[in-house]
């Protein structure tokens, strides 16, 4: 590796001779054609000023490094993101299209916290009134989503157009201490084999009072859905055992209270069966295991990091759920902080696996 | 110039403007007058015909509105017609049609009142002479529609008798075919010549149903799609549902669920299982198929049939619901329903129904005296036939008859197998390798299970094997020819010799399981398992979710063992273990994995509990090959390379950066190579490289967007252009590759047929002709997959075969503390 120090080359002056130069040194790169090369050649000669130049090269290169990303050099166009949120109207991606923007928008919370805004739909209508006329079944059904939709929809843009959809939290202070915090990330997968059953999996972490955090069932959402189910079962962790029913839970949206059961959850293994109901066929979405477990080690050392300040206490906390495959006692703790688009990211992953 | 931000709010803010003010809009009207107008349009028409001239305006002025407001402007081609008759001509027309209307009434009320077997025979007798006579008349007269009309409904009647099957003697069954398909195409051409849309939709529906009597599947589809089209154009949803029900009745022929689920739902966007019967039959059929008896029942409970429903559609209920509580065992109720119903209807139904109650409830001498009844078996239908030998067999086989059982459970088998050549026969224009799982849908496993089993306990275990693999993945041997050669116990040794530790296979019925290993000297055992289909669904799901959870290696192991100790019972381990002994080192073992063992990552279980050792090698497949094994002449280590992968986006910007990596390490590895990376790699680069007869390894995304109609899910590859190479293009290309390494996400997985396997693109390339091929049974960690790349390559080109530089780089992952999840996705398919 070749040094201005290691003193390769014609001897060179130890003191600049040229203060002029050396002070335009720091806008090297803004500056003309002209007046680089003068200072690249007054650079050359000059030992004080070539190691400046050199270090304001490699400085200008690694900034370039940190600001290029690797997978996506550019954000989508508004109306790709538009499109990839499917929001209503929006056009059909080719799959190479979406596997694009899916790949930027991983990478870049700004975009993806701009989808998830469109990835909200309105409310399914509780209770509508009977058209006098009697309609065909789908027609029916047209007219009870379309009057939530104008109204979700008329207010949405009303809002938008006063600017009122800005979200300033109330306590930017707190926001901006767990802004620091680093989310547990994954390794990039070749793929995804989404599941519909997204929570809870794997491992469910307790003590030996109560489970840790509140138990939720999420699943993913489907557009004409009017009813979601959940069957719980206890099974004795055998890979044959069909298991005990324990409750059976309904919902009309996809992230529901399991209800005061969820907490009397013993250490065990558990399954459940989640199903929906479309358009009056009842659905079946599968079945996923997930083990109540007690690690009073692990309670323990969460206990300890309480005690720490912020961020600090926040990022052990998420990080020791995560990495022991506790991820949905994770994502339950990460609901508690303030929302930042760096938590929001994370609570919008979904497995993939 | 407006940031990222702004321009998507901007966008934001007018579509959602846009929105309410449409769907305010769309509510405010609060009825539409389609229907109405329709029915003006109609009254007037009537009227004109009759001889009112005042009606011609209000039926021109109907008409321009109906086309200016509604798009129908098909019916000023139907004004046009009548306008170019006399208004006598009109008249007699009309006359014409009133025949037709108390004909037709005489039909429907014939059903609604429930008048059924020789009742029905001599009315229809009747009624279809009438049409006829009706039909010859007004074929002659200027207003022939209503002649259109009688062939229309007479092809009805004619379909109803093909499609029940009651022409037994084939002559007259051709003969009706062929005056079915004249009636429907005679009423096709004329509804078309007076320019009527709607009642050639019928018509059009009608040559579809035909056509898929006739066994032409694709000629089938296309019309009944037709008839989608139109009946949607012309908001008639009587014509959409049937439609749909003829789409339906083909994927339910070809035992495609995916599709039956999908027509299904389609109906019910404009239709209630509530207030519509035949969509709650199908749907809480489909439940029980999928083994959901609790929720039948409950589906069933909801949506019975109004008491004024046909007598048919009550029938219909107290079978399925008797079957429900059955499966689900309350057998009181079961009992309960099945008597009813024999009560209704006499019929096989209700037979068939008493007979598998009596075997639930063990009373087999009772299902003998009800099934061996000559004269009564004489009256059921071929299917009704095929099921009272199935469960003969199995109650023979209950009280410990084998030879009576092997024979009725043998004949129930091979007429099965006889259709689905036939079918496989009539099919040729479908794509090879589709999903008709004649033998899951019609036959049924357990019918298989209980062959396997009773040829086990009459010790003939290779028997056993030929009917597990005659049964299943049928379609895989198919691929090669449409005539699937039957497996036989040589081609079982043949197979079997080909591999150090031979073969292991397994039929997984309802209620129990058959395990097999035939050892490379030909020796066979049979082993019956006590887990069904759900138990091993259940336990290779928990299995594959602990490979994949973070901190559960305990609960793997367990779970792993228990899995290994079902399906390796000690008879066939031990037969295992006396086959590692003496083998040579890396002993090849052929895993046919059927049912849910194919999902089951055999890659974690414990071998050196089940063989004695953990270094052996895997090959597994969905199913033998309808060729006899060939010694491998192949030179691993010489192979010639394609490497394609590593695609770009329309902006140019690479999907997946660690693909390109990986494609350029094995370039380096291999030295020359051909290659279609990046922007070249594209669709016509891909199909390329599918037919050089290279090795080829592919480094891109798997994707489900396919739009090819067929039996793969919608697998595809991703290319750099829009257009990806779809499963079915990759099946037709036939291969014959030495070796495919498809280092995409989950390439080892599809959407599951019975007795057929996974159909997703693993399936495609090995229907395709591919000899060898590495997939992944779930997605993988990017820098996983580069990994086992080099290394499955280095171990190549040492000049391992697949299988062992396969087990090799497993090996070399998990040493190097990589976990279940990355190293065990990675499987070695095909012969080695």
């Amino acid at each position: 590796m070749t040094t201005f120090d290691a003193g390769q080359g014609p001897a060179l002056p130890p003191r600049c001779a040229r203060p002029d130069l050396m002070a335009a040194l720091p806008s090297f790169a803004e500056s003309s054609p002209e007046r680089r090369r003068e200072l690249a050649e007054h650079a050359a000669r000059c030992r004080e000023c070539g190691a400046q130049l050199a270090h304001l090269e490699r400085a200008q290169a690694w900034i370039e490094q940190r600001l290029t990303p690797k997978v996506a050099p550019v954000c989508p166009s508004a109306e790709d993101l538009y499109d990839y949120g499917r929001g209503p109207g929006a056009r059909r991606m080719s799959e190479p299209e979406r596997m694009s923007i899916r790949a930027h928008v991983s990478t870049c919370p700004e975009c993806s916290s701009l989808v998830d805004t469109l990835a909200h739909r309105p409310p399914v209508p509780v209770v509508i009134e009977e058209p006098a006329t009697r309609l065909a079944a789908d027609r029916r059904r047209r007219l009870r989503l379309l009057v939530p939709l104008a109204a979700a929809a008329a207010v949405a843009a009303a809002l938008l157009w006063r600017g009122a959809g800005k979200t300033t939290p109330d306590n930017a202070s707190d926001v901006h201490a767990h802004a620091r915090i680093r989310f547990p990330a994954d390794p990039p997968l070749r793929g995804q084999a989404p599941s519909d059953l997204w929570y809870p999996r794997d491992r469910v972490l307790r003590s030996s009072q109560a489970l840790w955090s509140k138990l939720q069932f999420e699943l993913a959402p489907h557009e004409r859905a009017s009813k979601y189910r959940v069957v719980l079962y206890r099974n004795d962790g055998s890979a044959f055992d069909s298991g005990r029913e324990l409750v059976r839970l309904e919902s009309t949206s996809p992230l529901f209270d399991s209800g005061s059961i969820a907490f009397e959850l013993p250490a065990g293994h558990y399954t459940w069966e989640a199903w929906i109901e479309v358009d009056g066929l009842d659905l079946a979405l599968g079945r996923r295991d997930f083990e109540c477990v007690v690690d009073d080690g692990l309670v323990r050392e969460l206990a300890e990091r309480e005690r720490a300040a912020e961020p600090a206490r926040s990022e052990a906390l998420l990080h020791l759920l995560h990495d022991a495959g506790f991820v949905g006692d994770a994502r339950a703790f990460a609901r508690t902080l303030p929302a930042t688009p760096e938590r929001d990211q994370y609570l919008a992953r979904r497995p993939v696996r | 110039m407006p940031t990222r931000a702004e321009r998507l709010e901007r966008a934001l803010k007018l579509s959602l403007s846009a929105i309410a003010l449409c769907a305010l809009g769309a509510f405010a009207r609060a009825s539409d007058d389609y229907d109405a107008e329709i029915r003006v349009f109609i009254a007037e028409l009537r009227a004109w015909r009759g001889g009112s001239d005042e009606a011609a305006a209000r039926v021109d002025a109907s008409a321009a509105r109906l086309c200016d407001e509604f798009a129908r402007c098909d019916v000023s081609r139907v004004v046009d017609f009548y306008r170019a008759l006399t208004p006598a001509a009109r008249v007699q027309g009309l006359m014409d049609e009133e025949r037709f209307v108390a004909l037709w009434q005489r039909v429907r009320d014939a059903g609604t009142s429930g008048i059924v077997g020789d009742a029905w025979r001599e009315q229809r007798i009747e009624i279809e002479r009438e049409l006829r006579t009706l039909a010859a008349d007004a074929s002659a007269r200027p207003d022939f529609v209503p002649a259109a009309q009688a062939w229309s409904l007479c092809a009805r009647l004619g379909l109803q008798r093909l499609e029940q099957a009651t022409v037994a003697d084939a002559t007259a069954f051709a003969e009706l075919l062929e005056r079915t398909l004249d009636d429907a195409q005679r009423a096709a051409t004329a509804f078309e010549r007076a320019g009527q849309l709607t009642p050639r939709i019928e018509a059009l529906w009608l040559l579809g149903r035909v056509a898929a009597c006739r066994g032409q599947e694709s000629a089938a589809r296309a019309q009944f799609e037709q008839c989608l089209r139109l009946a949607a154009a012309v908001r008639r949803d009587d014509l959409r549902e049937s439609a749909l029900q003829g789409l339906l009745s083909l994927a339910r022929a070809a035992g495609d669920a995916r599709e039956q689920d999908r027509r299904l739902e389609e109906l019910a966007r404009f239709r209630e299982p509530s207030t519509h019967w035949p969509l709650a039959r199908d749907w809480a059929a489909r439940l029980l198929e999928q083994d959901f008896a609790e929720e039948s029942v409950a589906f069933l409970e909801r949506n019975a049939p109004p008491t004024e429903a046909h007598v048919l559609d009550h029938v219909e209920w107290e079978l399925l619901i008797g079957n429900a509580q059955l499966r689900r065992g309350a057998l009181d109720e079961a009992r309960l329903h099945f008597e009813r119903l024999a009560e209704a209807a006499p019929s096989e139904l209700a037979v068939l129904s008493l007979a598998t109650l009596a075997l639930r409830e063990e009373r087999t001498f009772e299902v003998l005296a009800l099934l061996q009844d000559s004269d009564a078996a004489a009256t059921f239908s071929p299917l009704g036939r095929e099921r009272a030998r199935a469960l003969l067999g199995e109650a023979l086989h209950a009280i410990g008859d084998d030879d009576g059982a092997a024979e009725h459970l043998q004949a129930a088998f091979d007429s099965a197998l006889e259709i689905d050549r036939m079918r496989a026969l009539e099919r040729r224009d479908a794509v090879a390798g589709t999903a008709a799982g004649i033998i899951g849908e019609r036959l049924g496993l357990h019918t298989v299970a209980l062959l396997a089993d009773t040829r086990a306990r009459q010790r003939r275990p290779l028997d056993a094997v030929c009917a597990i693999e005659e049964a299943q993945a049928r379609s895989l041997r198919r691929s090669t020819s449409p005539a699937v050669p039957g497996v036989t116990p040589a081609s079982v040794r043949a197979w079997a010799s080909a591999y150090e530790l031979g073969l292991v296979t397994w039929v997984v019925g309802a209620d129990f399981t058959v395990a097999a290993h035939v050892a490379p000297d030909g020796t066979a055992r049979c082993v019956r398992v006590e887990h069904g289909r759900v138990d091993l669904e259940e336990a290779v799901r928990r299995l594959r979710e602990s490979v994949l959870a973070r901190g559960a290696e305990e609960r793997l192991a367990a779970l792993a063992l228990d899995l290994a100790r079902s399906l390796f019972p000690p008879q066939i381990s031990a037969s295992l273990a006396s086959c590692a002994r003496g083998a040579p080192q890396w002993p090849r073992l052929l895993i046919l994995a059927h049912g849910p063992c194919e999902a089951l990552p055999f890659e974690v279980l414990d071998w050196s509990a089940i063989v004695g050792t953990d270094e052996l090698a895997l090959v597994a497949s969905p199913g033998l090959d309808a060729a006899l094994p060939s010694p491998s002449r192949i030179e691993w280590a010489d192979l010639q390379w394609t490497l394609c992968g590593a695609p770009l986006d329309a902006a140019q910007r690479e999907l997946l950066p660690g693909a390109r990596e990986e494609l350029a390490l094995l370039r380096e590895l291999h030295g020359a190579t051909a290659s279609a990376t990046g922007a070249d790699f594209r669709h016509v680069e891909l199909l390329q490289a599918l037919r050089s007869g290279r090795a080829l390894h592919i480094a891109t995304h798997l994707s489900a967007e396919c739009d090819v109609a067929g039996s793969f899910g919608g697998a595809s590859l991703v290319t750099s252009e829009p257009q990806p190479v779809c499963a079915e293009e990759i099946a037709a290309v036939r291969s014959d590759l030495p070796l495919v390494v498809l280092a995409a996400c989950w390439s080892g997985g599809g959407a599951f047929v019975d007795a057929e396997g996974l159909f997703g693109l693993s399936r495609a390339f090995l229907a395709g002709g591919a000899r060898n091929l590495i997939a992944t049974q779930w997605p993988i960690e990017d820098s996983s997959a580069a990994a086992f790349g080099a290394e499955f390559h280095r171990a190549l080109e040492r000049g391992l075969g697949p299988a062992r530089a396969a087990a090799l780089a497993r090996q070399r992952l998990r040493e190097a503390g990589t976990r279940a999840a990355d190293f065990a996705a990675f499987r070695a398919l095909g012969r080695d």
